[in-house]
């Protein structure tokens, strides 16, 4: 016979709303979370059954969520199921062997995702061995009424019923039936769910027992008991599959080899976050085209880099976001400044999955919000770990385009040699056989015509690279003069917000005796802050008359002015010694302000290596090496740390991001160096062990000549 | 009552900036501190928990130191009772959105540039020094700082769960703004109203 009986929960109303109604924003994270629940009760099968949920169906609605896990006890039910951030999860970090899975339902909420598909449940479990089969009724809505009722009461006394029935011992494993649901399921809305589903475990960590998770619909066709698959990536142009070995303390890392023009994989130590396995998927233009004509435009699945822990997905938990300009980016790949210029790679060019463990990386935790991981040191290293991946990948991508061109030229140079070589066959035709020049004569035109088509094509072409390189270097010089314009419009407003406190100080107690030694500071510090700022504001308009034409200047000239007017203010603000030792004095015909823009980079990175340094020199001594005009620019700041000095000229590659850098100071130096002929290096330190020294060495040409 | 302390962190400012003037002034001089390094900044407020302060904060503080984001997401993990206002030159478009989220999300009490008049920086102080006085959690706070250690250890309430909780407990649910801490300041509230309504008792203070 059987006897209904009364349960109740244990917790707070506030709390159900929270977890319930708050924290799962959306019907497909909240089948995602129940299906962790299946995953932390060792079940090998999950059966997520969908029955007239569509707008046309004629039956009673019902979602039933169903595993062959271990099941729960009434005491489980009692003691854990009905209470929020039950500990019994975390005091043991395991599952029973032979799973030994790793709990993932951390925080005891995915039963409340419930409640955000329907209003009514059923909850059928039992455990292996036992006679019976515990079945608890729970309506949600009553909760909703006690919820919004203004009596205080800390926990609630809502009562659930609850029975026990007859059941095969061998059995086990849990049922939740949902009916009352709340919204409509359509057939594209079953199909995200088995996308986002499709994500939860990683096709790299293969799980052993198996976690198989199927859907099924009596509505939707191909949905009869469909199994939840990773689909292998198929179409990408490049893969790399980056390992370790904890025993040996090595880190893969993927470089772009400039002399060999590939990715080749470096060995580093294991970083501070911990050993990590990334496979990543690149897909070129061309990959790109087969991969939308394959899948019909819907690159859903084209979208970056997902962390698994333990073999299961990590954030973003699965929530479902139909925009793709809305979907977070966590690890900020597409969010790097100046993002989508030139060669970068975003993600909608990779597939990543990134593998991490409890174990090993500890310190990757997820924030409560569930939407981020915990911003630490840590985090903050493995999050420039996977975009330095993404940087080596973008250098491949920047030479692809590279190889692209040469192939469009050498074709297009082709083409023009082998119209001569007609041409000039059907000349020597048509003197040996002066009888055919009728026929010959509109073929050696047509030639002819065809041979300046082609020249002008690549006379265009060249036009257009020039162009193209033209744009990109107004586009830099503008970037550096928007870093620029940042930077002094702090000092200014800095030094403005002194000096009106300065002022409204006067205004307000003036005269007072007692005060006299605070009025004279002041005078003195109003003074000295104006002049600053009047020199600030005299160099940032010297800007606005600068070209970026070729002209003839005196670069000892240049490089004292620039040291001894223009930055000295800079200087002093940042009470920095200044040293500037220019042996040679010449002219050359170049752009200068490409010069300056080397120099004001330059000094811009030194400032910020700088900051903790008591003692601040920047030192810059220029000199001619027989054909060589040799500039080393040196400051006493911290230093570059050996493992970055290969990273330090690539674009977006900043170690100060926190202070605004973008990553393109010693980048635009580098590129300018380089349209100036010359080149650059990172040379020991003339301060060692403090400091950084880089030297630039320009080659003298014939045009140039010394003066005295 | 306990007075309060102006903790301000700043990586570019004098200690005889005009503006410490003004605060020590109305403060008294040795409730106004500056700290340029904000590590230290941090340390300092973290040592004075029990006291009342209000935290006026640069924004970018230097390499290798936590900068306001940062330095206000630790101070909120550890207590809401806490005023602050940042205090910058940065431009406020030039901060990131999620920052700024974060700040109103994290109950920052203003924010100010640097270039404001210093009567407009005094009397965000100032309200925020009001509220300081006045919110139910912080006059709690300050009741129960006051009490004996021992008063402070003997278990004070029980909650239908059968939890039982200390002063000290309470504090830092209070601190935490937890659901226990958020229900005794409204059940004090709710009592204060009662008092005032029925008038069988007169209010002492």
């Amino acid at each position: 016979m059987i006897e209904e009986k009364n349960l109740k929960w244990r917790f707070d109303v506030n709390a159900f709303r929270l977890f319930g109604r708050d924290l799962i924003t959306d019907r497909i994270t909240a089948v995602y979370e129940l299906v962790k629940n299946c995953y932390d009760a060792n079940a090998t099968s999950v059966v997520v059954s969908f029955e007239n949920v569509g707008a046309n169906a004629s039956g009673k609605p019902n979602i039933t969520i169903s595993d062959d896990g271990h099941g729960m006890s009434f005491n489980d039910v009692r003691d854990k199921w009905m209470v929020v951030g039950t500990a019994s999860k975390r005091n043991k970090l395991f599952s029973d062997k032979p799973f030994n899975r790793r709990y993932v339902g951390e925080k005891g909420i995915g039963r409340f995702a419930v409640d955000k598909l329907g209003g009514k449940l059923t909850i059928s479990t039992k455990q292996k061995g036992e006679k019976e089969r515990l079945i608890v009724k729970i309506d949600w809505d009553a909760y909703e009424v006690k919820s919004r009722s203004t009596q205080l009461t800390l926990f609630t006394d809502i009562e659930n019923g609850f029975f026990f029935e007859e059941d095969n011992p061998e059995i086990h494993g849990t049922t939740l039936s949902i009916s009352s649901i709340a919204e409509l399921w359509t057939e594209p809305d079953i199909k995200r769910l088995e996308r986002e589903l499709e994500k939860i475990v990683s096709p790299f960590y293969p799980l052993d027992p198996p976690f198989n998770i199927y859907i099924q619909s009596n509505e939707y066709s191909g949905y009869e008991n469909r199994q939840v698959k990773a689909e292998t990536i198929k179409y990408s142009s490049h893969q790399f599959s980056i390992n370790f070995n904890l025993d040996n303390n090595i880190q893969e890392t993927l470089k772009f080899d400039n002399t060999k023009n590939q990715i080749i994989k470096q060995q580093i130590p294991i970083q501070i976050f911990g050993p990590v396995h990334l496979e990543l998927y690149y897909f070129n233009e061309a990959a790109k085209k087969r991969y939308n004509s394959a899948y019909k435009n819907d690159d859903y699945r084209v979208d970056g880099v997902k962390i698994y822990r333990d073999g299961l997905i990590t954030t973003p938990f699965a929530e479902f976001e139909s925009e793709r300009d809305k979907k977070r980016d966590i690890l900020g790949i597409d969010k790097r400044l100046w993002s989508g210029t030139f060669d970068k790679i975003g993600t909608r060019e990779i597939i990543g999955i990134l593998d991490i463990t409890k174990d090993s990386n500890p310190q990757i935790i997820e924030a409560t919000n569930r939407q981020d991981f915990v911003d630490n040191r840590e985090y903050r290293e493995l999050k420039e770990f996977v975009i330095s991946q993404l940087r080596s990948i973008a250098e491949l991508k920047k030479y692809e385009r590279y190889l692209i061109k040469v192939s469009i030229d050498k074709n297009l140079a082709r083409a023009n040699i082998e119209i001569k070589e007609f041409t000039t066959r059907i000349e020597t035709l048509e003197r040996k056989n002066p009888t055919l020049e009728k026929i010959l004569k509109p073929l050696r035109e047509q030639a002819i015509s065809i041979d300046r088509s082609i020249k002008k094509g690549i006379q265009q072409q060249e036009r257009e690279r020039k162009d193209h390189i033209r744009k990109e270097n107004i586009y830099l010089s503008l970037m550096s003069l928007q870093d620029y314009a940042i930077h002094i419009s702090h000092a200014v407003r800095t030094a403005l917000g002194k000096v009106k406190r300065m002022a409204e100080f006067f205004k307000e107690r003036y005269p007072n005796p007692e005060l006299d030694t605070y009025f004279r500071e002041y005078s003195v510090g109003i003074y000295d802050e104006m002049t600053n700022l009047s020199r600030i504001i005299d160099f940032m308009l010297s800007y606005a008359g600068s070209t970026i034409d070729m002209e003839d200047f005196n670069i000892k000239t240049l490089l004292v002015n620039l040291f001894e007017k223009s930055y000295s203010p800079v200087f002093q603000a940042e009470s920095i010694h200044s040293i500037i030792e220019i042996q040679d004095s010449f002219i050359i015909h170049a752009n200068r302000k490409f010069f300056e823009d080397i120099i004001e980079n330059l000094i811009s990175n030194s400032i910020k290596a700088l900051r903790n340094e008591n003692n601040k020199i920047i030192k810059c001594a220029g000199y001619i090496d027989i054909d060589k005009f040799v500039v080393v620019f040196s400051d006493n700041g911290e230093g570059i740390k050996k493992e970055n000095e290969e990273r330090i000229f690539e674009m977006y590659y900043t170690t100060t991001a926190d202070l605004g850098g973008a990553g393109l100071g010693l980048y635009i130096v580098k590129t300018r160096v380089e349209s100036l002929n010359g080149s650059i290096s990172l040379i020991k330190s003339e301060f060692f062990p403090k400091g950084a020294s880089f030297k630039i060495v320009f080659p003298l040409r014939k045009t140039s000549h010394e003066v005295d | 009552m306990k007075s309060i302390k102006i903790v301000v962190i700043h990586d570019n400012m004098k200690v005889t900036d005009p503006l410490l003037f003004s605060l020590r002034e109305r403060f008294g001089t040795d409730n106004v501190i500056l700290k340029e390094v904000s590590s230290e900044g941090l340390e300092y407020i973290f040592d004075n928990l029990t006291g009342k302060q209000i935290v006026l904060l640069d924004y970018d503080l230097g390499a290798d130191q936590p900068h306001a984001p940062e330095i206000i997401r630790e101070i909120r993990d550890r207590t809401s009772l806490i005023q602050i206002i940042i205090f910058t030159a940065k431009q406020f478009s030039s901060i990131p959105y999620e920052y700024l989220i974060e700040f109103i999300n994290n109950e920052t009490f203003g924010i100010i540039q640097s270039t404001a008049d210093i009567v407009d920086v005094l009397s965000l102080v100032d309200r925020a020094a009001h509220q300081l006085e006045t919110r139910v959690d912080c006059v709690l706070e300050e009741w129960i700082s006051k009490r004996t250690d021992s008063e402070k250890r003997k278990p004070y309430i029980t909650t239908k769960a059968g939890a039982v909780y200390t002063l000290s407990d309470l504090i830092v649910e209070i601190r935490k703004e937890t659901k226990l801490g958020q229900q005794v300041e409204k059940s004090i509230l709710q009592l204060a109203t009662e008092l005032l309504t029925s008038g069988k008792k007169e209010l002492d203070d």
